[in-house]
């Protein structure tokens, strides 16, 4: 019912992720209202590896719905200058998604989420993968 | 698409992360062979002796998951935190009791023994003269150093815990060398062997990469 | 970061002060005599409390002797680095500095630094935190330094590597540091050694760029 379309899963520092986001309508909106009250799509980075996970949203925007629970809008989630890139380390990890979650009145959230790339500013059309830089095979 | 490096290895993650979600870090046991503690209400203090590392913790766990009671942590710091009044039940777990301080450790130890109880318990030092003198019967086991075959069981779990499912790709394994490194150099302790792992684990999914993009190729030779 | 104000330097330029000087230490061991004392005394006795004292002082002198010997006639080295953190895969130049107290000639020396990167990781088992560290990268570079109206003076170029490590990163449980140690090998210097935070951003130096200029 939830659809994420990204213009790409990779995002330099300083830039946006892009994207439209769609849910259908699970009511006629008349004689039924949906019980989907509104959508939070947010950008989160969090840790992985020997530490305690750090986690913090680094960008966030709001949509509400309308009667019949459809939406169909286009985004544009900032990803702040010094923010952390995704990395593959000895220890740490550090991993982004992006995740849609909607409210629904008196029920579980729905969500989804996607992984995406945040790479450093000046490393678009060079990463395909978490820091640190690939080397080239020999 | 992007490239995980882990998935790539066939692991969903790092095996040997801290609590991370949906991978060997989920609580599992491999056997140390010791027996069952006796039943509830046995007036008997069963103590496990380790060094830090060892898996004593996990082994009450292991016990406590079978014959729950209710569990009892002693921790360093704050000081005062480890006056924290001990339950006394008829089965009782408890780690670290060595750091409880002896006139609460006496007192406690004197009450399970009045009521008849079964304590579980881990430490790093002997207690059984003091809960021989307190009333209770003691059963010892003490916990060596992990051997080469403990680690080379407890890390293949984690790492088969770990592997992505339904996936054309080969299993991610730890080779015999890897293990034999890591068992030397854990210098006995299953979390130092852990730790070891995650960073040979992060090391060879790195260095293995082929990096064929052809996106890449391009662009550095632009 | 900090400034010195008794040198200038240029602009866009900061002067590093080292991490764990002298003086931290120096404060430290201050603590630990304070807080030996208020434990030994009551239980030990004012005799025994100043002997366990002499002998933290002596522990102390022992492990930190060419710090201590240093700081005689050497000022705190400083580190002049850019403003701005260093991109991922440059080649920044550094210039470590150290004043005399007093006036003296200097002939050229050796310096040697090892740039670090390493991770910080912080988890809890229980209620125990535990911490542990793991160098990422590490990498020497040598240099040739000489005597200057400022003291010591070496400038050095070192490669911040775009292939290991990662920017740095200081979040709660989970840190990333880069940093620069310096020793200087000469046997009428100063031998003790210090060590610099030198920050790194999540910018991408334009030499591992795609599209690469014509230079």
């Amino acid at each position: 019912m939830m659809q994420l379309e990204l213009d790409d899963i990779v995002c330099p520092i300083g830039h946006h992720f892009r994207g439209t986001l769609t849910r259908q309508p699970d009511a006629d909106g008349l004689s039924s209202t949906s019980k989907a009250r509104s959508v939070r799509l947010v950008l989160r980075m969090y840790t992985e590896g020997r530490g305690d996970t750090d986690r913090s949203e680094i960008a966030g925007l709001n949509f509400d719905l309308q009667s019949h629970g459809g939406l169909s809008v286009p985004f544009a989630l900032a990803v702040p200058e010094g923010s952390p890139i995704s990395y593959d380390g000895t220890l740490i990890r550090i991993k982004y998604e992006i995740e849609a979650k909607v409210d629904l009145k008196l029920a579980r959230d729905e969500k989804f989420a996607r992984q995406v790339l945040v790479v450093p500013e000046g490393g678009m059309g060079v990463y395909d993968r978490p820091h640190p830089l690939p080397r080239l095979a020999s | 698409m992007i490239v995980d490096r882990y998935v790539a290895h066939g692991l969903q993650a790092n095996p040997f992360a801290v609590g991370s979600q949906g991978t060997g870090a989920q609580f599992f046991f491999v056997e140390r062979d010791l027996p069952d503690p006796p039943l509830a209400s046995s007036c008997t203090l069963v103590q496990v002796i380790g060094d830090k590392g060892a898996g004593k913790s996990t082994q009450l766990e292991c016990w406590r998951r079978r014959a729950p009671g209710p569990y009892h942590y002693v921790p360093p710091r704050p000081y005062r935190s480890r006056w924290a009044r001990p339950p006394v039940e008829q089965r009782v777990y408890a780690d670290e009791i060595d750091r409880m301080p002896a006139l609460l450790r006496w007192r406690w130890m004197r009450k399970l023994a009045s009521k008849g109880a079964t304590v579980i318990a881990g430490t790093h030092v002997d207690l059984e003269s003091v809960a021989k003198r307190a009333g209770l019967c003691v059963v010892t086991h003490r916990l060596g150093p992990a051997d080469l075959a403990t680690v080379r069981a407890v890390l293949s779990e984690r790492v088969r815990r770990a592997a992505v499912h339904g996936i054309a790709a080969p299993a991610f394994e730890l080779t015999e060398a890897e293990m034999v490194d890591i068992h030397q150099r854990c210098d006995g302790s299953l979390r130092n062997a852990e730790i070891l792992a995650h960073e040979v684990v992060a090391r060879r999914v790195r260095a293995e990469e082929q990096v064929s993009s052809s996106l890449v190729a391009r662009a550095m030779r632009s | 970061m900090s400034t010195d104000p008794s040198l200038s330097p240029p602009e866009e330029t900061l002067l590093l002060e080292p991490r764990d000087s002298l003086r931290t230490q120096t404060f430290t061991l201050a603590f630990v005599l304070i807080a030996v004392s208020l434990v030994a005394f009551p239980f030990l006795g004012l005799q025994w409390a100043i002997v366990i004292c002499v002998a933290v002082l002596l522990l102390f002198l022992l492990g930190s002797r060419n710090s201590v010997i240093a700081a005689v006639k050497w000022k705190q080295p400083s580190l002049q680095v850019s403003s701005t953190p260093y991109d991922l895969g440059s080649t920044p130049t550094v210039v470590y500095c150290r004043r005399p107290k007093r006036v003296r000639d200097i002939s050229p020396f050796n310096v040697e630094c090892l740039l670090v990167c390493e991770e910080k990781v912080t988890y809890r088992q229980g209620t125990d935190t535990r911490t542990d560290k793991r160098r990422v990268f590490e990498r020497r570079f040598d240099g040739t330094g000489e005597g200057s109206t400022e003291g010591l003076v070496a400038e050095l170029e070192l490669e911040i590597s775009a292939h290991m490590g990662a920017p740095s990163l200081d979040l709660p449980n989970n840190e990333v540091v880069w940093f620069a140690e310096f020793r200087i090998s000469d046997a009428q210097l100063p031998r003790d050694e210090h060590t610099f935070v030198i920050k790194v951003a999540p910018v991408l130096d334009p030499a591992h760029r795609v599209g690469l200029q014509d230079t």
